[in-house]
């Protein structure tokens, strides 16, 4: 009687050990993705004139809360090329609004004031992202409506390019 | 009467829309001729549609006198400049992208036949039309509205490499100039081989004691010959005896690796005494 | 009877038992047939992938004797791991996983949960996976990965 025991033993131990490798079965997959690097401008903030009287003119300054800012991503401490094609002038119908003295500098920090440096309105500017792959470019203008000027929605294009060294 | 008719008639138009930007990915596009064909994402943020057009140039980045990288773009390369851009063909060429929609542009090769081995280049330029730029200063009782309508154009390069391609470096005439607050590096970047070399410049001022306590490292892309500026902060550097070291290698974190062509790293140095 | 013949004769039995028990062994598995892949995704916008996209979402071959009831059990990261031990948020919703025999239509589950599936007249079923990935605005530019297990775990 002590063999059959034995016996049996082994061979529920034999079953057990089958019935637990049928139990579990697993296979494994990889989850994967690629982070292509980007680079994209858009606005920050508006060029805010406020109240703009007919015959005054208006400036924003660089340095004020009001002045325009373009935020753009891209590559870590990359450069880029920075070029702006301005009006002189925004068009209602056959009526025109000065639009002049455009100022603007560019900085990898939300400051306009301490470490922008000037961009050349009327060619290219180098700049670069901050590490953390930021640009930001501040652009300031005065507006000289006339003391007649003639009541109407004015409006031009404004070109920026941001070219990829 | 006629006054008020305007004031209400302007405070019933909606407010100008800001401005977004297209989202532009990869920042540099990689064909190889064996498949001919290469894409770009463009990603629209905004709540509303953006036109977009595609062109593509031929271009590649210059130093000027001062060491400022520039591209210079050249409207009608000659039969011996490298250009791919009139045979690379980019659908769409024009689009509207729906608001937070993805649209892939595909880029597909066709270089002459007879065409040698070697790399060639283009520029892509993206141009979006994105919406108004609220130049806010509305005179209501005089009834002047102001607008600029934003156009933003984003330029990449693109690679079309046909059969081997190779590219090394020499670096040469590393010199550094003290001005008030800065250190101004100046280097020569001479490229070998038939592909531009893309890589990574990184500069390490160490004191006496070699001891690191300013770094650069600026993502490089060469074409010809440059003599580009870095610029290192003089800020809290005391009078002493400096080593600026000047590496540049094949390396670039936004740059898949794959499509960095080997070469051995280059370094040099320069002694700098700030007085 | 004698002892030895009970012996021989039990014994006979559990090797019978044992023999009917090795083909649930030979035929029960899990084989990995594709990875999820979201692709090439751009910083700050996050992509989805269907667990019905033919291309992209994740499959595996799951098998076993017809009639067996089997717990399926999704082990899912929560980061996918990129250049420098950058990690990029990886997420799954509801119905983000589906079990289909071939003649059968997908059961939907969630991928966090335990799943029951009976192999009903047939011996293999397919499990698909999909999910979403959340790139930050500021993501590490690279190839992102990382290992998702499915467990199959038999219960009659």
């Amino acid at each position: 009687m002590r063999t059959w025991i034995k016996v049996s033993a082994v061979s529920v131990a034999f079953l057990s050990l089958a019935a637990s490798t049928a139990q579990a079965q697993s296979g494994n997959i990889q989850a994967t993705a690629n982070v292509l690097a980007s680079i994209s401008v858009a606005q920050g903030r508006a060029l805010d004139f406020g109240n703009v009287t007919p015959g005054v003119n208006k400036t924003v300054a660089l340095t004020d809360a009001t002045s325009g800012r373009f935020d753009a991503t891209g590559a870590a401490a990359a450069g880029v090329q920075i070029t702006f094609t301005l009006p002189t002038d925004l068009a209602s119908g056959g009526d025109n609004l000065p639009i002049a003295g455009w100022t603007g500098c560019w900085n990898t920090a939300n400051d306009a004031s301490a470490g922008c440096a000037a961009a050349n309105m009327g060619g290219s500017t180098n700049g670069s992202f901050s590490a953390g792959g930021l640009l930001y470019v501040f652009v300031g203008a005065t507006v000289s409506p006339g003391a007649a000027q003639a009541a109407g929605a004015y409006s031009a294009n404004v070109t920026m390019t941001l070219s990829y060294l | 009467m006629r006054a008020l008719g305007l004031f209400l008639w302007l405070t019933l138009v909606p407010g100008w829309l800001a401005a977004q930007g297209i989202l532009v990915a990869p920042h540099s596009i990689f064909i190889d001729h064996r498949t001919r064909g290469g894409f770009v994402e463009l990603y629209n943020p905004e709540a509303r549609p953006v036109e977009v057009e595609l062109l593509t140039l031929y271009g590649y980045p210059v130093t000027t006198a001062q060491g400022q990288l520039e591209l210079r773009v050249i409207e009608t390369p000659g039969k011996d400049d490298p250009s791919a851009s009139g045979w690379i063909q980019v659908l769409p060429r024009r689009v509207l992208i729906p608001p937070l929609t993805k649209q892939t542009i595909r880029l597909l090769g066709r270089p002459p036949a007879q065409t040698p081995d070697g790399e060639y280049w283009a520029r892509l330029e993206i141009r979006a039309k994105e919406g108004q730029i609220p130049v806010t200063g509305i005179d209501t009782t005089q009834g002047i509205q102001m607008r600029l309508n934003l156009e933003v154009r984003t330029i990449i390069p693109v690679y079309y490499r046909k059969g081997p391609v190779s590219s090394g470096l020499e670096l040469s005439d590393v010199r550094a100039t003290l001005e008030p607050d800065s250190i101004g590096v100046r280097l020569r970047l001479r490229r070998s081989g038939n592909a531009a070399y893309i890589g990574t410049v990184r500069g390490s001022l160490r004191d006496r004691n070699n001891r690191e306590v300013q770094s650069f490292s600026t993502p490089i892309a060469v074409y010809y010959d440059i003599d580009p500026r870095f610029s290192l902060s003089r800020e809290g550097l005391p009078p002493g005896e400096y080593t600026l070291q000047v590496e540049v290698a094949p390396e670039r974190a936004d740059i898949p690796p794959e499509q960095l062509l080997r070469s051995p790293p280059v370094r040099a140095s320069v002694s700098i005494v700030v007085q | 009877m004698s002892c030895g013949a009970v012996h021989r004769a039990l014994a006979g039995l559990l090797l019978l038992t044992l023999g009917a028990g090795r083909p649930v062994v030979a035929q029960a598995g899990v084989t990995a047939n594709r990875d999820l892949q979201f692709g090439a995704v751009t910083r700050g916008i996050p992509a989805t992938v269907a667990p019905a996209d033919p291309i992209k979402s994740g499959q595996w071959t799951i098998t076993a004797p017809a009639g067996t009831k089997v717990q399926l059990r999704i082990t899912e990261p929560n980061n996918l791991i990129g250049p420098g031990s950058a990690t990029m948020l990886y997420t799954f919703g509801s119905n983000d996983a589906f079990v289909q025999a071939p003649a059968g239509s997908p059961g939907f589950f969630n991928p966090s949960t335990h799943h029951n599936f009976t192999f009903s007249g047939t011996t293999t079923a397919i499990v698909r996976l999909g999910g979403r990935v959340s790139p930050g605005a500021a993501q590490a530019s690279g190839p992102y990965a990382n290992t998702v297990i499915l467990e199959m775990r038999i219960l009659n």
